[in-house]
């Protein structure tokens, strides 16, 4: 293969990807005056149309790693490229959901999913019958034109995930989405992101708390260790998808993993 | 329910004391010459909605004083919430205003009166001037606090779904700040109609605040009861339409 060739089959390979190299974060210092080194030397990569869950003690950075990728702030240190380029902003090439639904109290359900499509100027017809679609795919049917406040915690996260979906972007960031619903809410929005995933077939990085979580959904978790965050261990998820929750958390390996998982998030530093 | 409860009670309330004072007064527990009771009032009401007072008929008056308040005060709107919105956008420009607007506000604008005089003369253009800045410093602050507090998720919400700065204005900070427009609105409906008085006192011949205090001169405190019971009632009916407003227009305002 001659050299032009080589660059531009690198350059295909690198499109869905995220990439952190060495990245490091300081948040400057309070009244107190002392920098906080949220993250050191993190380097990181996700291919393309991969889901990768990011477990690790809290305060250990995981939410400073998503909010870098999703242009919110910039690394102290090293390089974040989303799709081949360094992230310089947030942008509607990254669906993000946050815990928080973060609803516009002001508009109905309808017009919360239709935002994005709005504010990039896209016709309405079309933007319609997208919001349908992923209305229909997120059981909200017949609360279009309810008020955020009218909804459940679940509804409501429901909205959030339609909000981030309907414009198909490549790169989906969640921040903790399910850490406010319940045990059986949070099963149904798992399987309803697994669902999906098989239609829109996004790169997803995505923080969580919960191991069954992580198991259940990501093609390779990333434990983080205490703070400053760096990567303890990346464990590949061998278990085929899509996932069938109840029998999964019947396996054997499913166990062994949970185990291994578990034991490396609450390691104390000093063994490593 | 109970909200229908709360507004009988609020009647019986005001009945009561209306009563209270309708007795004290035939009782003649005080001098009906420094406070007339509320059946001589209405009696000067009637007198003045006939006869009028100073040559004037009583709606009249009220009609100039309203029309000075919302004179002074729909500009007041127009501009301070469009500049008190930028001034909580965009640090530079609070900067720039924030010692004169932190200067004048607390400061009684009664010291103001004699320079209005001198500067804008004994016309309308100074009663209205006096309202105006009143009115405009206390929605400045209002909406500035207002914008400068948009709530960071919503804003990292529009960045992320790729809104353009101006976008962002339209979309996020303006319908976000509406409740604590609002609320300086309302404020500053308040304070405008204080400085009614002071405005009023500025060589005026017409309006209910300087019906007031020319009554207070001749001793006819039955038509300065009347004229406080007027500016007070005005004021009261002014805050209940705004507040049926942002009833409509921000409907979601304290419901999480
Ligand atoms: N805006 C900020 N200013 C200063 N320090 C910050 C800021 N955001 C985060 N930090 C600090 O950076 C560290 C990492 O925070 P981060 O939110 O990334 O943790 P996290 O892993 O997401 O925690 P959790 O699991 O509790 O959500 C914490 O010690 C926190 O105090
Ligand atoms: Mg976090």
């Amino acid at each position: 293969m001659d050299a032009p060739a080589a660059e531009a089959a690198a350059c295909c390979r690198t499109e869905g990807r995220i990439v952190f190299d060495r990245v490091a974060h300081s948040f400057p210092g309070g009244s107190g005056g002392s920098v906080t080194e949220a993250v050191a030397d993190f380097s990181l990569e996700i291919e393309q149309g991969s889901f990768v869950c990011l477990l690790g003690p809290s305060g250990c950075g995981k939410s400073t790693i998503l909010n870098l990728a999703a242009g919110f702030e910039r690394p102290s240190g090293g390089r974040v490229l989303v799709g081949g380029r360094p992230v310089t902003g947030p942008g509607p090439d990254r669906g993000i959901v946050f815990q928080d639904a973060n609803l516009l109290p002001w508009r109905n359900v309808l017009k919360n999913i239709t935002l994005g499509p709005e504010l990039a100027g896209r016709p309405w017809e079309e933007t319609l019958s997208a919001a349908r679609r992923f209305i229909r795919l997120t059981g909200l049917e017949g609360f279009e034109r309810h008020a955020p406040y009218e909804l459940s915690g679940g509804m409501r996260q429901r909205v959030a995930l339609a909000r981030a979906w309907i414009t198909e972007p490549p790169f989906l960031l969640m921040d903790e989405p399910f850490g406010a619903l319940d045990a059986q809410t949070r099963l149904s929005m798992q399987e309803l992101l697994t669902s999906v995933r098989q239609v829109t077939g996004a790169t997803v990085l995505f923080v969580t708390h919960d191991v069954d979580e992580a198991l259940f959904l990501a093609d390779k978790t990333v434990v983080m260790t205490p703070r400053p965050g760096r990567i303890r261990q990346e464990i590949l998820v061998p278990f085929p998808q899509p996932r069938d929750y109840e029998r999964l958390i019947l396996n054997p390996a499913f166990m062994e993993l949970k185990y291994d998982i578990l034991h490396a998030i609450r390691r104390p530093e000093y063994e490593i | 329910m109970t909200k229908g409860r709360n507004a009988a009670i609020s009647l019986a309330s005001v009945a009561v004391f209306v009563f209270l004072w309708h007795v004290g007064g035939r009782l003649e527990l005080f001098s009906p010459l420094l406070l007339p009771p509320p059946g001589e009032i209405v009696d000067s009401a009637a007198e003045m909605l006939t006869e009028g007072y100073r040559q004037l008929p009583l709606w009249h008056h009220v009609a100039v004083s309203m029309g000075r308040v919302f004179g002074a005060f729909i500009p007041a709107v127009l501009i301070g919430v469009p500049m008190g919105l930028a001034m909580g956008l965009f640090p530079v420009l609070r900067a720039i205003m924030d010692p004169f607007v932190q200067f004048f506000r607390p400061l009684p604008k009664l010291a103001l009166i004699p320079l209005v005089i001198l500067w804008l003369g004994i016309g309308e253009v100074s009663k209205v001037f006096l309202i105006f800045i009143s009115a405009l410093l206390t929605i400045l602050v209002g909406c500035a606090a207002a914008a400068g507090g948009t709530d960071q998720g919503r804003l990292r919400l529009g960045r992320a779904l790729g809104a353009t700065d101006r976008q962002l204005l339209r979309y996020i900070v303006f319908p976000g700040a509406l409740p604590e427009i609002f609320t300086a609105v309302r404020l500053a409906v308040g304070v405008g109609w204080t400085t009614l008085i002071a405005a009023e006192m500025v060589a005026a011949d017409t309006g209910i605040g300087w019906m007031v205090l020319n009554a207070g001169s001749y001793m006819r405190t039955d038509i300065v009861m009347l004229g406080i019971i007027l500016l007070g009632l005005t004021g009261y009916i002014l805050d209940m339409v705004i507040v049926a407003l942002q009833k409509v227009v921000v409907p979601w305002d304290g419901k999480s």
